[in-house]
């Protein structure tokens, strides 16, 4: 995958991210850099069955998320583990 | 005598039971080293002088009284700004975050009050631990306490920076993929990862939930298996926390079996970097154990993995910063602009992990890379349990250099090089830890790793403790 200033800025939005240009820039820079990295050989065999379901790119509960925007104790839950769950990347089948 | 801010918590243990010092004159003392040092270091993010005092006071009636006391009863020590206590600030080095003050302690900062010690400040690291040179903070660079021109590493680079320069006799950092291990290495501290789910993480603000782990940086490997044992064991907070009985203490071998990592590519290691691992290697065999060379097959692999799966994990732990939850809320009215002003607030390293994580999760990036990365992880656990039942340890460099200058970074085959050192551990969830060995020709610190198999955590460090003394197997 090509990280174009107009990929970038694609992805920017669907996380509601506002880029300037020179950001842009930077953050192509930065996206290749992780892009040469993520290089697998080819014996790297993938199981067969996995996920079937689609990904949620931003996977955020908007109308939820609605609803907290109105509280303010909600800004006084930590940013932490704070279950220990392991929040892995968050696909349909993962429930959420 | 040994200069009072270089000493070991066993050391300080030892004057406070002699009442050489209070724990109210080593705190001031540590206090006014950090107002000395903390502007060219940029160690500290947070100090919370009148909090240390206080608790220090408290610590000295304790004494005095002869009530029960805790194995760190009276000693200072710091956390890196990820991790929560009480009525302090925690911003992960980032301003999506200032101006937040944890409500509660996590479980490792509770722990380490239990046995009395206190707490002087949070440390600066790299923006949400999402880098390994200290430069990536949103407040302040971290310098390198042996030379203020080089890096300190990262992201734990303000621990090892406070612990190196002596403005604490030790720190708790995070380490995800070598974030604890990396700065210890350049700053020429003992830095120690834990087997993954020994010690708990509730209230350690996430990035990558499957790699992160909280570790320990201390002057000595004495000290760290003290302060592991205070942390570690099974937390109902975190219920990917296991009891600490499971720590398997004694290996099973009379003469320990050491493998020699090598893998291709290697020749990148610099020649000072390989002479520490070759020094390790002769005290290691001239203390009886057997020592010999093994392949580490696909790290491009290993090194793949890491990037893939730990920008989707970031992805999805760092989405939960809107303004809303977490992280600043602007007077914004609507979701969007909520969004838009709170996520404006993190920095170019954090948002790219963001992005490029997002991307491995879209349809396409899922197929060609996060499917990939999840299966070269286990393929990697095979590898590594094949090598831990063989061997009771592993030998290697921390990093492919020592600490560079600022801004100059290093050439890219040993980033790489110094990478996959660091990722290892994490990926399989083995136990590892630097250790200082020697200096290069600029004087600055060398170190090399060891890790061993899972859950032999006090084993490697009973082992890394014979390393650094020299005492036979």
């Amino acid at each position: 995958m090509e990280y174009t200033k107009q990929k970038v800025k694609a992805l920017a939005e669907t996380a509601h991210v506002f880029l300037d240009e020179e950001r842009i820039d930077t953050l192509c820079k930065l996206m290749e850099n992780m892009e040469d990295l993520a290089v697998f050989s080819e014996d790297v065999v993938l199981p067969t069955e996995l996920f079937e379901d689609a990904i949620t790119i931003d996977g955020m509960r908007e109308d939820s998320l609605e609803e907290c925007m109105k509280r303010e104790d909600v800004l006084n839950i930590s940013p932490a583990h704070t279950d220990g769950c392991i929040t892995v990347p968050r696909t349909v089948e993962e429930g959420i | 005598m040994k200069e009072l801010l270089k000493r070991s918590v066993y050391e300080h243990r030892a004057s406070l039971d002699r009442r050489e010092y209070s724990s109210q004159e080593l705190t001031r003392a540590y206090l006014n080293a950090i107002l000395e040092k903390n502007e060219a270091l940029g160690a500290f993010l947070y100090v919370d002088e009148e909090g240390a005092l206080a608790r220090s006071v408290e610590s000295d009636r304790r004494m005095r009284c002869g009530e029960e006391r805790g194995f760190l009863e009276g000693i200072p020590y710091s956390l890196k700004d990820n991790i929560a206590a009480q009525g302090l600030p925690m911003t992960c080095a980032s301003r999506a975050l200032e101006g937040y003050v944890s409500p509660y302690d996590a479980t490792v900062t509770e722990r380490l009050t239990a046995a009395g010690a206190v707490l002087l400040g949070k440390n600066n690291m790299d923006e949400f631990a999402i880098g390994s040179t200290g430069e990536q903070s949103a407040y302040a660079m971290i310098k390198n306490p042996h030379d203020t021109r080089r890096v300190a590493g990262g992201s734990s680079g303000g621990s090892a920076a406070a612990v190196a320069a002596g403005l604490v006799p030790f720190s708790l950092g995070t380490d995800t993929g070598g974030s604890v291990r990396h700065p210890a290495a350049f700053c020429g501290t003992v830095g120690f990862k834990p087997t993954t789910g020994l010690l708990s993480r509730h209230g350690v603000a996430a990035m990558a939930s499957s790699l992160d782990c909280v570790g320990i940086l201390s002057r000595s490997v004495e000290d760290c298996r003290a302060i592991l044992k205070i942390l570690m064991g099974k937390d109902a907070r975190d219920m990917t926390s296991f009891c600490g009985k499971d720590a398997k203490e004694v290996g099973s071998r009379e003469k320990p079996r050491i493998a020699i990592l090598r893998w291709d590519e290697d020749d990148c290691v610099s020649a000072a970097v390989r002479g520490a691992v070759k020094q390790a290697q002769e005290r290691l065999t001239a203390s009886g154990a057997q020592c010999s060379e093994e392949v580490l097959p696909n790290p491009k692999n290993i090194l793949a993995a890491y990037t893939v799966l730990s920008a989707c994990e970031a992805a999805s732990s760092l989405s939960r910063y809107d303004g809303v939850c977490f992280g600043r809320r602007g007077d914004d009215t609507t979701l969007s602009a909520l969004y838009r002003t709170s996520r404006a607030l993190i920095g170019d390293g954090a948002m790219a992990k963001i992005l490029f994580g997002m991307d491995m999760l879209s349809s396409e990036g899922r197929q060609r890379y996060y499917l990939h990365a999840l299966r070269a992880r286990e393929e990697l656990c095979e590898d590594v349990k094949k090598i831990t039942e063989h061997y009771d340890l592993i030998l290697s460099p921390v990093a492919a250099t020592s600490a560079f200058e600022i801004g100059s970074s290093t050439k890219k085959d040993q980033a790489l090089c110094s990478a996959l050192c660091g990722v290892l551990a994490n990926l399989s969830g083995l136990p590892a830890i630097s250790l200082p060995m020697g200096r290069d020709e600029n004087g600055m610190p060398l170190a090399v790793q060891l890790c061993a198999g899972k859950e032999k955590d006090l084993y490697l460090l009973s082992l890394a403790q014979r390393l650094m003394t020299g005492e036979e197997y």
